[in-house]
């Protein structure tokens, strides 16, 4: 575990973390920085370095935990990018997986009922995510915002806030990883007919790298945002 | 013979007991041939390969080193728990109605999992009937009722369908199905 720090070179981090691409983009960060250190990066972007390279810790070992690091002062800076990783998961993971599917679909002379099968399912996951964003946005995100500015400017815990269902929100992610599990096993075991397999194979890996970056996306919000929540909505016994 | 149908033997001396257990399985599992045998020797002599050997404990006991296949025994007793240090399945046929069709459905249901081989992922036929009544959009108590059997029952029917085919949700089945012909679009609606 080589745990990463401002002064390293973030092209070094990401050749050691390949997953991290998406998460730097995430704060507006596009490769093409050469041998520039986390510290010069974050500060041409205007982001806290600390919470930067804590956030990448958490995201690459899971278990590294610094309440130093990231704790309640953070917790706009959390949230901001968890909403953006929903976003990207919108434009760029499931927008891909859309596009392949049709490529898919027009790869196959004859009309290939299978693959209709398998767009339609997709939809349906596809349904099922937006309506999760927009609800994860409204009930946690929104909340969690007011709740940290009450907090702030009263220099007191926030309080008249009722937390959200977290459990219920638990269950839905788990129905819709569930889903791209399904999609791996459909395209995996049971598509056959006539069309481009490489394009097929493709969809597989887009859907595994989902899976894990969704993974990294619930940790951060059971292990870092809710416990954020639950301390700022405390009452003054503690409890 | 076999292939669709299980072959079930019931050795006992006692009549009854053997009708009793014949209508019971008959009356609640189609796809099963049941044959009842007063000795074990008569038994033995019959040369069908059965899937299961449902045997009195006296009859078991004093012919247990002939019995090879153990896997196939379930021993028919009213005291369970005298038997409770011998690896074989017991039937307790003292239990009520609800519960001994309880006890017999994860017998059929073990029976129809041994029958494949252990590298088949193949649906049993029970566990396709589910599966149909499962993409029509039936609810697991509504399924139950309609197989006459136990809740849980279905629940375990439920989770080995998705072990075997590495699918969980409804609507994934529900391709699964279609892509393999198990119901067409037509069908769907409840």
């Amino acid at each position: 575990m080589t745990i990463i720090t401002p002064e390293q070179k973030l092209a070094d981090v990401i050749l050691r973390n390949y997953h991290l691409i998406p998460v730097v983009n995430r704060f507006g960060i596009e490769l093409g920085f050469g041998d520039k250190s986390i510290s010069e990066v974050c500060r041409e972007h205007a982001i806290n370095e600390e919470f930067f390279a804590a956030l990448l810790n958490t995201i690459s070992y899971e278990s590294y935990f610094s309440d130093k690091k990231l704790n309640v002062a953070n917790m706009l800076q959390l949230v901001d990018y968890l909403k953006k990783t929903l976003i990207n998961y919108k434009e760029s993971q499931i927008g891909v997986i859309e596009i392949h599917i049709q490529q898919l679909i027009n790869s196959s002379p004859e009309k290939n009922k299978h693959l209709q099968l398998i767009e339609n399912f997709f939809f349906q996951f596809k349904e099922e995510f937006l309506s999760y964003e927009k609800d994860v946005n409204k009930e946690m995100f929104e909340l969690a915002s007011r709740m940290y500015t009450d907090y702030k400017e009263k220099n007191t815990m926030a309080s008249g806030y009722e937390l959200p269902d977290f459990e219920t929100f638990q269950e839905k992610y788990e129905q819709l990883t569930e889903k791209l599990s399904d999609m791996k096993s459909l395209l995996i075991k049971y598509l056959s007919g006539n069309f481009d397999r490489r394009i097929r194979n493709a969809i597989i890996y887009i859907i595994s790298r989902f899976e894990a970056d969704f993974y990294t996306y619930i940790r951060l919000q059971n292990r870092l945002l809710q416990p954020m929540m639950k301390e700022v909505t405390k009452n003054n016994t503690g409890k | 013979m076999k292939g669709e149908e299980l072959q079930i033997a019931l050795i006992t001396p006692y009549y009854i007991q053997a009708f009793g257990l014949k209508m019971a399985l008959s009356e609640f599992f189609q796809v099963l041939h049941v044959d009842i045998f007063e000795t074990f020797e008569a038994f033995e002599e019959t040369p069908v390969s059965y899937d299961r050997v449902f045997i009195d404990p006296v009859v078991y006991l004093s012919h247990s080193e002939a019995c090879k296949e153990r896997k196939k025994i379930v021993l028919l007793t009213d005291r369970p728990s005298s038997f409770s240090h011998v690896e074989l399945s017991v039937l307790d046929i003292s239990l009520p109605r609800k519960e001994l069709l309880d006890e017999l459905e994860h017998i059929y249901q073990d029976t129809c999992a041994q029958e494949y081989d252990e590298n088949s992922k193949e649906l049993s036929e029970r566990e396709k009937e589910v599966l149909e009544l499962v993409v029509k959009g039936y609810i697991s108590k509504e399924i139950a009722g309609m197989l006459n059997i136990s809740l849980y029952t279905v629940q375990t029917h439920r989770k080995n369908i998705s072990a075997k085919l590495g699918i969980k949700s409804a609507s994934a089945l529900t391709v699964y199905a279609m892509m393999n012909g198990i119901i067409s679009p037509e069908t769907l609606t409840k």
